[in-house]
């Protein structure tokens, strides 16, 4: 019993937890010093440190006023969200007949959603840039800058990626339940919604949250399109406090804002984790 | 391939096909005509500024081509000296995070109290956010004000005020942040390979005497291989894409040493508005990847084919020890 538990050791017990403590050591300093930094005056952050004696949460309050945080975290929950809805609607009923029917477009879409994941996104920024300022110029309206428009294009990644990690999802997926409800005389939409939704939660729960990240952490599709999105919000505080030329950085400010704008992402993930890690391997891993 | 239902039905027409239409529908507006649109804008201009020369001499439009990519732009980088730059930081990059991952991994995958908990801190450094992570560098790194020029002072590496953000330094503050950011992804999909390892192949060579050694040596290491190869191009490829952390982390200060392709892409773009050459470097950008990124496919594809097999022989077996 004792060598079949100690049978999956793979490097010798000292090594391993001297190691696994460094690690740890490295992954914390840099947290732990986004922390103190938060909690650390304006005033002791611009010299360069943090005052374990004066930690304070002023700058929790005092980061509102200081940049427009609240209004950058409302855009990017509304445009993450919408995109990463939108994604996961469209994709869940991508994947279905993907995986479970046979069509001529079959392969050519599976292999275009597939190849679509490693583009470098500016080869797409720039041409969905010309068209958006196009059709702006056609329709009168102003897009770059729009909610619809930045959700659009950050469905570019979220809806590739939802439709691959439920077509993963559902090929590990036995059939015959659906089977079941098609002999009973289910159509297959009703089998859809009734049989094959309801055991997609997981993987439609791992796409949500995916493409929402691709929202909330991305900056360079933001910042082209003009999006004040938390990330490029505290990006342009960050510049401007870098330029202040001899006014104080409000450096604790910023620290604090970066902080409440990552807690939410930390959270989802590490609640998710046993989902989304699975989910993170099978996408990597479906190259079909 | 089996596409379960799908065969019994293949013959009939199925209005469910028409499900995967507004996925598609979308996909090619958002992708397709973008990428078309790329490789046209990339062509027009180059045509449109030298036209006669295009039509004296073909290969006149290629060396046009080559001086895009080789005179520096705004940026003051030339668009091949930052795709120098930016395969420097993506393989770097991975080479550096690899003992990391594959550490952590064999460190985590024996029973132990706490391993749950371990195996979540591991992950932290890649889930929070980038723009943060980069906006904390950018801090960290600060000369004299910064935690690292300190840290570095105090163990007697560097001195005070050795300037981390400007210059040759930059590079290197921004690859230990890229380390220190990404390695849990390699750590992630060796973890996926190690658990793919049969159990039984481990507790036999226990069983037969063998030690963590000759465990790792002959079992482990020979079936992660193709894996890591897995993880090599994809870490590579994600890497050479990361347009955040370059840009947040040094403001509008940004030192050539850190002007990857993708930054040098989006100030040609959106500050020297030369939107034709931005077009052309993108599209050799694509070309660029094109390589890893069909390597990738294809490991992907004898991955699948391998798990495929082991699942054969798993399920012949079940059938033999069930006749």
């Amino acid at each position: 019993m004792r060598k079949s538990h100690s049978a999956h050791r793979l490097l010798p017990p000292v090594f391993s937890r001297v190691g696994a403590a460094c690690l740890v050591v490295f992954i914390a300093v840099p947290v732990l010093y986004l922390i103190a930094l938060a909690l650390s005056p304006n005033s002791t952050v611009a010299l360069g440190g943090t005052d374990f004696q004066h930690w304070t949460t002023s700058n929790f309050t005092s980061m509102w006023s200081a940049a427009a945080v609240a209004q950058g975290l409302l855009n990017s929950v509304i445009i993450a969200g919408t995109s990463a809805a939108l994604a996961v609607v469209l994709g869940v009923c991508a994947a279905y007949p993907l995986a479970r029917l046979r069509f001529r477009a079959r392969k050519p879409l599976l292999y275009s959603l597939l190849g679509s994941q490693s583009l470098p996104q500016l080869s797409l920024l720039l041409p969905l840039y010309i068209m958006l300022a196009g059709l702006q110029g056609i329709l009168g309206v102003h897009l770059i800058g729009s909610y619809p428009a930045i959700i659009a294009v950050y469905m570019t990644f979220g809806l590739p990626l939802a439709t691959v990690v439920c077509f993963t999802y559902l090929r590990s997926m036995p059939t015959d339940l659906e089977e079941a409800a098609l002999t009973d005389g289910c159509t297959r939409f009703g089998a859809l919604r009734r049989v094959v939704a309801p055991l997609m939660a997981p993987a439609m729960v791992v796409s949500l949250v995916l493409a929402f990240l691709v929202g909330w952490n991305d900056v360079l599709f933001a910042s082209a399109l003009q999006n004040q999105t938390i990330a490029v919000t505290l990006e342009q505080f960050g510049v401007a406090q870098g330029e202040g030329f001899g006014a104080q950085p409000l450096y604790g400010d910023l620290m604090a804002a970066a902080l409440v704008s990552a807690v939410p992402v930390v959270v989802l993930y590490l609640a998710f984790q046993r989902h989304l890690v699975h989910g993170l391997a099978a996408g990597a891993l479906s190259g079909t | 391939m089996s596409t379960g239902i799908g065969r019994a039905r293949a013959r009939r027409r199925e209005p469910a096909v028409w499900l995967a239409a507004p996925g598609a529908l979308f996909f090619v507006v958002l992708v397709g005509i973008p990428l078309l649109i790329v490789i046209w804008t990339s062509l027009l201009n180059i045509n449109a500024s030298d036209i006669a020369h295009w039509a004296t001499a073909p290969f006149g439009a290629m060396a046009n081509y080559a001086d895009g990519l080789m005179k520096p732009s705004v940026t003051g980088v030339s668009v091949l000296d930052s795709v120098w730059i930016s395969i420097k930081f993506s393989v770097l990059s991975t080479v550096f995070g690899t003992p990391i991952a594959f550490f952590a991994a064999l460190s985590v995958h024996h029973a132990f109290r706490g391993r749950a908990l371990l195996r979540s801190l591991y992950l932290v450094p890649y889930v929070i956010p980038g723009f943060v992570i980069a906006l904390l560098a950018q801090l960290a790194f600060q000369d004299h004000t910064g935690a690292v020029d300190h840290l570095l002072a105090a163990l007697h590496l560097a001195n005070v005020g050795t300037y981390w953000l400007i210059g040759g330094n930059a590079f290197w503050a921004m690859t230990f942040t890229e380390v220190w950011e990404v390695w849990p992804f390699i750590y992630l999909l060796l973890l996926a390979g190690l658990q793919s390892i049969p159990k039984e192949q481990l507790e036999a060579a226990t069983v037969d005497g063998a030690d963590w050694w000759p465990r790792l040596r002959y079992i482990v290491i020979p079936q992660l291989k193709g894996i890591y190869a897995l993880a090599f191009a994809l870490s590579t490829l994600f890497h050479f894409g990361n347009f955040t952390l370059p840009y947040v982390m040094f403001g509008n200060t940004r030192p050539s040493s850190v002007v990857t392709l993708p930054i040098n892409i989006y100030y040609i773009a959106f500050q020297g508005f030369g939107f034709g050459i931005a077009s052309a470097t993108a599209v050799f950008n694509v070309a660029l990847l094109a390589v890893p990124a069909s390597v990738y496919l294809w490991m992907a594809r004898r991955a699948r084919a391998r798990e495929a097999r082991q699942e054969r022989v798993r399920q012949a077996r079940v059938q033999e020890a069930g006749a």
